[in-house]
């Protein structure tokens, strides 16, 4: 037999499995009747509704997101067979024979994943079909070819994400129980997204959904990788209970975060000094042995700040360094990002949004008052700029810790374009684009660009750590211990950097603006 | 053939498998007795390699491990502690599926089916889902599977249980024909009287560590001492009376008799009997104490208990 052959061999076994299990096929069966019946009669309502208005746009927009909702709800009710895809032959006591044959991991792996896709796929288009059946018995125009295929492929890469999320839960958990109340964590989002998309299809961004298709397929890639790497036939056997082992938890962050088992020596004089006062108490009732003498407070002081010039050193740079390639793609994005930004305005404002010279010269001069005046910083504190520059930076960090880094990235990439933006309409009012950057933007991005490359690359590195195979590590390990690194990055390097960047943009930015196109904006641009 | 050195395994800080070494040649059938939780699953699972071991290593039918996971999977049959079967899918069907798991050809695949189900009383079963099956039948079947690819090395965990004595008796013949067809088998197992009608060597597992291993024979020699004999007597005897040989002692005396040790019997017991008959004492019997698999078991597990082994 080829490799592939075991792959589908597994894949095989699994369907048979689900076709002979009436509690899959009996609720799957009447999801595919009975939503499809449910969405026709909502769309002729609503078709009905609406047209009594003149909104038939509205009608029409409607239609491609109903396909999405049929299509989506059998695949939630089907995701129980992915989620115990691995848990459940754990319990039932099955997985171990497959796991003493010579089967590889991946193959194992990715026959579960096929089947656990192929039936709530396939139960989706079965659903979708009934519903387009649905449409046209009642008269009902069709959406656009082009839509119905757009939605037809998100259904399909939604599911793909939907299971291998569930795929990775199923490995990850210690009873079927637990993978299932894991099973929101799936959901919820997957319908957000959908909430997303039918904005989209509402406001009839086409092309946009081609990037969510894309997107998504992408992201069910990682998490499909991230599935793989982590598949271990060990901790699958090994891991017997449902334990949150908080102490562990914490043990390996402070490790990771700090390179010491040891607590900082301020805390170990305090602690000295709590249990001295204690003795002290207890020698009166007691007659306590005297403890040792505690450490002075400026020995202990000092040895903390020799202590965190080292933790630099070792971890921040160290964390740094391990980072190098993130920091590299991040540069590399921020470059072309910043490039194309420029170019695309540069090459297609000035015909959209300003038509005559007129307006030029107006929007040169509404900039040389604000500039002169310091109006646009004027209404802005310098704890303002920081901690907005906070928000962008958390929100990196947190969409890109659930998303390998990848939305982390996009994020970054839309303040780079606001960057190269506000370089393309500097030339465009008749400023030098360069000379804006030195004076306006360089004086604190100097610190503000490098925090959010750096901010950037670290929830990326964690993403690519994920999805890197690591001996002897579980998933949890290497999660826990890059998320110290990215915390490190945070604290150390990244929030100094913007409260330096903060206080340059407030104080000196605007001064060095006035300096630089004061007296040359009072002229015609 | 399999041999191990060291073998250990910790989770975290827990001690699961400390240093077990074994060797059980082709041929021949090992017994790993132990107490539950004491080590015997997840030394198999290191010898399957499905665990990885935190130290030592093993070669199971010349293969590592470790390096060569995958030949060794292909050469071990293994019945786990849970049967594990699919319960919708057939007999016929399940082995055929294990069939092809272990690459083995569609002809071969139908001969080895048939001739297993066949073996272990199946055949009439075979188109029906083995969740209809009793808990033996189960238990048949999946050694049926661990047998499908008839591979050189099996480990075997709990091989008669829930099995009715027939069914039992059958699975006792089976493991006795394999090793006489030169396969190496581990047998983990709380059925002692099993263990000792199959076993060619024992190894005691205790917290993890083989606490004591061998022939049946020596592990008797080693725990209980010299064999014991008892002798029944009719009436009054004189035990100040009795010379005893070098290596005989009396172990107790009891009103109609007496038990005594000896690590020489076929000298020793002729010359007890002979000064029994000149005391005119009526001997009625001489027979010698079973020392039980049961007997051994339990002295180790006390005498490991007390760190003595």
């Amino acid at each position: 037999m080829k490799r592939f052959d075991f792959v589908w061999l597994i894949t095989k076994r699994e369907l048979i499995d689900q076709m002979r299990d009436w509690r899959i096929l009996l609720p799957m069966g009447i999801l595919i009747l009975f939503f499809p019946y449910l969405m026709n009669v909502a769309a002729r309502y609503a078709v009905n509704y609406i047209n009594q208005f003149g909104a038939n746009l509205i009608a029409e927009r409607m239609l491609p997101f109903l396909i999405l909702v049929v299509g989506f709800f059998p695949v939630t009710v089907s995701l129980v067979v992915a989620l115990e895809a691995f848990v459940g032959e754990k319990e039932r006591g099955s997985i171990e024979p497959l796991l003493s044959s010579p089967l590889e991991d991946w193959q194992l792996y990715l026959g579960k994943l096929i089947a656990g896709t192929l039936v709530p796929l396939t139960a989706s288009y079965l659903s979708i079909a009934l519903y387009m059946f649905g449409l046209w018995w009642q008269g009902i125009k069709w959406p656009a070819w082009n839509f119905i295929i757009q939605t037809l492929a998100l259904t399909a890469v939604q599911s793909v994400l939907m299971v291998s999320v569930a795929i990775v839960i199923s490995t990850q958990s210690t009873s079927v129980r637990a993978a299932n109340l894991l099973a929101s964590f799936i959901v919820i989002p997957v319908a957000l997204l959908i909430q997303g998309e039918s904005l989209l299809m509402f406001w009839g961004t086409n092309d946009v959904l081609w990037v969510a298709v894309l997107g998504v397929s992408i992201l069910s890639l990682l998490i499909i990788r991230l599935g793989l790497v982590h598949f271990q036939r060990e901790s699958l056997l090994g891991r017997e209970i449902d334990m949150l082992n908080l102490r562990w938890i914490w043990n390996t962050f402070h490790r990771a975060f700090t390179g010491s088992e040891q607590p900082p020596a301020l805390v170990q004089y305090l602690h000295r000094l709590i249990q001295r006062i204690r003795s002290r108490g207890a020698e009166t009732s007691h007659a306590t042995p005297p403890i040792e003498t505690p450490l002075t407070f400026g020995a202990a002081l000092w040895l903390d700040l020799r202590g965190l010039l080292r933790w630099y050193q070792v971890q921040v740079f160290g964390a740094l360094h391990a980072m190098r390639p993130a920091i590299g793609l991040t540069l590399t994005i921020a470059m072309l990002g910043l490039l194309v930004t420029y170019w695309y305005i540069d090459a297609n404002l000035p015909p959209v949004v300003i038509s005559s010279n007129e307006e030029i010269r107006e929007a040169a001069r509404e900039l040389r008052t604000r500039l002169i005046d310091n109006q646009l910083l004027n209404n802005l504190s310098a704890e303002t700029l920081f901690w907005h520059n906070l928000r962008a930076m958390l929100l990196i960090l947190v969409i890109g810790f659930f998303s390998f880094g990848v939305l982390g990235l996009l994020i970054f990439l839309v303040n780079i374009a606001v960057v190269g933006g506000v370089l393309a309409i500097s030339k465009l009012v008749g400023l030098s684009p360069l000379l804006v950057f030195a004076a306006g933007i360089l004086p604190h991005g100097i610190f503000e660009l490098p925090a959010l490359i750096l901010a950037s690359s670290a929830i990326l590195y964690l993403g690519v750590r994920l999805v890197t195979p690591l001996q002897n590590k579980t998933i949890g390990e290497t999660m826990i211990e890059t998320l110290a690194d990215v915390i490190k990055i945070f604290l150390a390097v990244c929030v100094p950097l913007l409260l330096l960047a903060a206080f340059i943009e407030f104080n000196l930015t605007p001064a060095i603006l006035r300096a630089v196109f004061g007296n040359s904006l009072n002229g015609q641009p | 053939m399999i041999e191990c050195e060291d073998l250990t395994k910790h989770f975290e800080t827990f001690k699961a498998v400390e240093g077990v070494t074994l060797t059980v040649r082709p041929g021949q059938v090992l017994a790993l007795l132990g107490q539950n939780g004491a080590g015997k699953t997840t030394t198999i699972r290191m010898l399957t390699s499905v665990l990885r071991p935190t130290r030592g290593w093993a070669r199971v039918a010349g293969y590592d491990v470790v390096k060569q996971a995958g030949q060794v999977r292909a050469s071990v049959g293994v019945l786990t502690e849970m049967h594990g079967l699919y319960g919708r899918m057939t007999a016929e069907e399940y082995l055929d599926f294990f069939g092809q798991v272990y690459d083995l050809d569609p002809m071969r695949r139908k001969r080895r089916t048939e001739e297993l189900l066949e073996y272990f009383g199946l055949t009439h079963a075979a188109r029906r889902r083995s969740g209809e099956y009793s808990k033996g039948m189960r238990q048949k079947l999946a050694l049926a599977r661990a047998l499908i690819h008839e591979p050189p090395v099996l480990l075997l965990d709990e091989p008669t249980s829930a099995m009715d004595p027939e069914s039992a008796q059958l699975v006792r013949h089976e493991i006795a024909r394999l090793r006489s067809s030169h396969r190496s088998i581990i047998i983990c197992t709380h059925n002692l009287t099993e263990a000792e009608m199959l076993a060619d060597h024992i190894a005691i597992i205790y917290k993890g560590r083989i606490v004591i291993q061998g022939t049946l024979d020596e592990l008797r020699r080693q725990l209980l001492g010299p064999e014991e004999y008892l002798v029944q007597l009719s009436g009054g005897w004189r035990p100040e009376a009795i010379r005893w040989p070098q290596g005989a002692r009396l172990v107790r005396a009891e009103e109609n008799g007496f038990v005594y040790q000896s690590e020489n019997p076929a000298t020793d017991n002729p010359l007890i009997i002979r000064q029994l008959i000149e005391q005119q004492a009526q001997v009625i019997s001489v027979q010698g104490v079973p020392h039980t698999l049961e007997m051994i078991y339990l002295e180790a597990m006390s005498q490991a208990a007390k760190g003595n082994l």
